[in-house]
């Protein structure tokens, strides 16, 4: 008999995959906005700096590491790995096409897509992949404890979270990420000029 | 097959000269000189020239300085030149970026007609440099720091000693960074690049001569990622930064700010910023009492300069780049007490990046090439109350992957007109009675007022950048 991968029963696609999916993205939305825009609102000077540091965390949070939120939840609704993977990235592929199009504003629609390839971009990506590894095995350890999965520690979300690892080291933190840089730019050139 | 001159004589078209026939032509060019008004006369007349050294900064905003009254930042050394020489309180730069800043400085022209345009395009060997007029009226000179600019590392004419880094691009490393002496690479010597690259200078300016000699001297610093040498790494902490109200720590990580490296907390690197500027003051001390104790600190032109400002959350921004006042304003002073009209008055003309190169030629009575675009401001330094320019044109062009897009501008006294290429609205502020520019004027009935004079004005400026 296969093993069941979920806690509460699999919940239909809307509340196991669509709508964790949905609070993130609405959660990165705003606080993205408020974020951007509180400091327009002409507010005490206290005021305007603690919701600078209560929105943009929760902006940064919510792009950068959703993952870590909304895969576990997911999963324990009946979410198929590929459906919990594709909830999760959700949120940082719209981050990411809007600041495509963003971009667009200054550079040819080539260059913006490539833009959509660079460090902060990268990065979210990278570090949603790595979460979903750390999500997997928070919710396998669930499991364990009702006795519905033996290990929680497998290879593959282990390959995530090191592969989150590497891409933190080479696009942050080797040489405080201008090698990666200079290599974008030698892609960049490359490509354009 | 060698061909033999005769004896006591030169040739001059193939034709024998005789030393009566010398002398005649020696007589005519003078008196033709001093018929002529505008000739610089200093070398014929064997006038003493001045030596020249110039101090060009990365990333210095202009009123980082205590003598610009900074809240915090101590520029002692740098105040000292303010108050024996000429601080240009409006002092600009012509592209608010790296390279095209820096090749404005050396050609006096434009990026449009230097060609480097961003830190991708290529500096072109035919570009003439003030060093190569320097070197053709008989100057030893230098080039020591950064060149940085997009391309192979030049050959550069009339140069004698080039000393600069190629590693990370051009943009060097703070610490024991590996530099190309005359085409060789060596290690660096000290382990802070400023300390290294004034070594160096003060080595050239020592060495023993008979010409007068110009010095350009390119600091890595104060560019990302500021870092102060060790001793500095505490200096100004605890002290209030008074970051602009629209800042927070977070600004440098959206709209695509997080390219222009700086990570983190914009307090962090502010504080590094300061910090990388005073150690870099306190080298252009120890080059001023080196000058001194040679016995030749009034005989040389001093002069200090920033290649373009930098936003520290002013406007939400991050960076240069951008046409508003902190991108483009510039520190510039000039130490020349033989052609200085009180010294410690600051001068009010609008001065250039351009402007330099025809300063120094001018300065050192050398004459000014047709091909430079800027002015000399010489006649500033004489009299204060010299007549400056009334507006004068900032461009900026696509520098993928950095969030700005191309643009054009007009800066007078009082108003700021900018053009933006693609789908931005174009902007308009009044200065005097808007100095932070949060007031877009464009659209407004008193921008339209505005609008057909200083588009004229754009237009009539930009009519030598062609297509």
């Amino acid at each position: 008999m296969m093993a069941r991968t979920y806690e509460y029963g699999r919940q239909g696609l809307a509340r196991r995959m669509f709508i964790p999916a949905f609070v993130l993205l609405v959660t990165a939305a705003v606080s993205l906005a408020l974020y951007k825009n509180f400091w327009q609102f002409n507010l005490p000077y206290v005021l305007q700096k603690a919701a600078a540091f209560i929105f943009g965390p929760a902006a940064f949070l919510a792009i950068g590491c959703g993952a870590i939120v909304v895969y576990p939840v997911c999963r324990s609704r009946g979410a198929s790995v590929a459906e919990a993977f594709a909830a999760s990235m959700i949120t940082p592929l719209a981050w990411i096409l809007k600041e495509v199009v963003r971009v667009s504003e200054f550079f040819s629609w080539g260059e913006s897509l490539y833009y959509g390839l660079s460090s902060s971009l990268l990065l979210a990506i990278a570090a949603n992949i790595g979460f979903m590894g750390l999500g997997e095995m928070i919710h396998r350890s669930r499991l364990k404890k009702r006795g519905m999965a033996r290990a929680v520690v497998t290879p593959v979300p282990i390959a995530a979270v090191v592969f989150a690892l590497a891409a933190l080291y080479v696009i942050l933190i080797w040489g405080v990420g201008v090698h990666w840089f200079y290599i974008y730019q030698e892609g960049y050139k490359a490509i354009f000029h | 097959m060698r061909r033999r001159f005769p004896r006591g004589g030169s040739v001059s078209s193939g034709r024998p000269v005789t030393r009566r026939r010398a002398l005649k032509l020696i007589g005519g060019t003078l008196a033709a000189c001093t018929l002529a008004p505008g000739l610089p006369l200093g070398s014929l007349q064997g006038a003493k020239r001045p030596n020249v050294v110039f101090i060009l900064t990365d990333d210095h905003r202009w009123d980082a300085m205590s003598n610009m009254n900074h809240p915090f930042v101590q520029t002692p050394h740098l105040d000292r030149l303010a108050r024996e020489g000429v601080r240009f309180n409006n002092a600009f730069v012509t592209t608010s970026l790296c390279s095209p800043s820096r090749a404005s400085f050396l050609t006096g022209q434009y990026a449009h007609t230097h060609g480097v345009k961003n830190n991708l395009t290529p500096w072109s060997d035919s570009n003439v440099t003030f060093l190569e007029h320097f070197k053709s009226a008989g100057y030893d000179t230098a080039f020591i720091g950064k060149w940085h600019m997009p391309g192979r590392l030049p050959s550069l004419r009339g140069v004698d000693r080039f000393i600069t880094f190629t590693v990370q691009e051009g943009q060097g490393r703070y610490f024991d960074c590996p530099l190309i002496v005359d085409g060789r690479e060596e290690p660096s010597r000290k382990p802070y690049i400023t300390e290294e690259l004034t070594d160096r200078a003060l080595e050239f300016i020592d060495s023993r001569r008979e010409n007068p000699f110009c010095l350009y001297l390119s600091h890595k610093a104060i560019h990302h990622q500021f870092l102060p040498p060790p001793d500095l790494k505490d200096l100004y902490d605890g002290v209030d930064l008074r970051l602009p109200p629209e800042a927070d720590s977070m600004i440098s990580m959206v709209d695509g700010l997080v390219v222009t490296g700086v990570v983190g907390p914009l307090e962090y690197h502010y504080r590094n910023y300061c910090r990388t500027i005073t150690a870099t003051d306190r080298e252009v001390g120890r080059l001023l009492d080196s000058l001194e104790a040679m016995g030749i600190l009034d005989d040389t032109v001093v002069v200090y300069a920033g290649d373009n400002g930098f936003f520290w959350g002013e406007h939400r921004l991050v960076d240069k780049r951008w046409p508003y006042e902190e991108a483009i304003r510039v520190p510039l002073i000039v130490r020349y007490p033989p052609m200085t009209a009180d010294p410690g008055v600051a001068a009010d003309q609008m001065a250039l990046n351009i402007d330099l190169a025809p300063t120094l030629l001018d300065m050192a009575g050398l004459p000014i090439p047709g091909s430079m675009e800027g002015s000399s401001l010489a006649p500033v330094l004489r009299d204060r109350s010299a007549r400056g320019r009334e507006a004068f044109l900032y461009e900026y062009f696509k520098d993928f992957p950095y969030n700005v897009p191309e643009l054009l501008a007009v800066r007078t006294d009082r108003y700021k007109y900018i053009r933006y290429q693609g789908r931005r609205k174009s902007e308009i502020f009044d200065l005097a009675n808007d100095p932070k520019e949060m007031n877009n004027l464009f659209g407004t009935p008193e921008g339209d007022a505005l609008l057909p004079e200083l588009s004229a004005l754009m237009d009539r400026l930009a009519q030598r950048r062609g297509s």
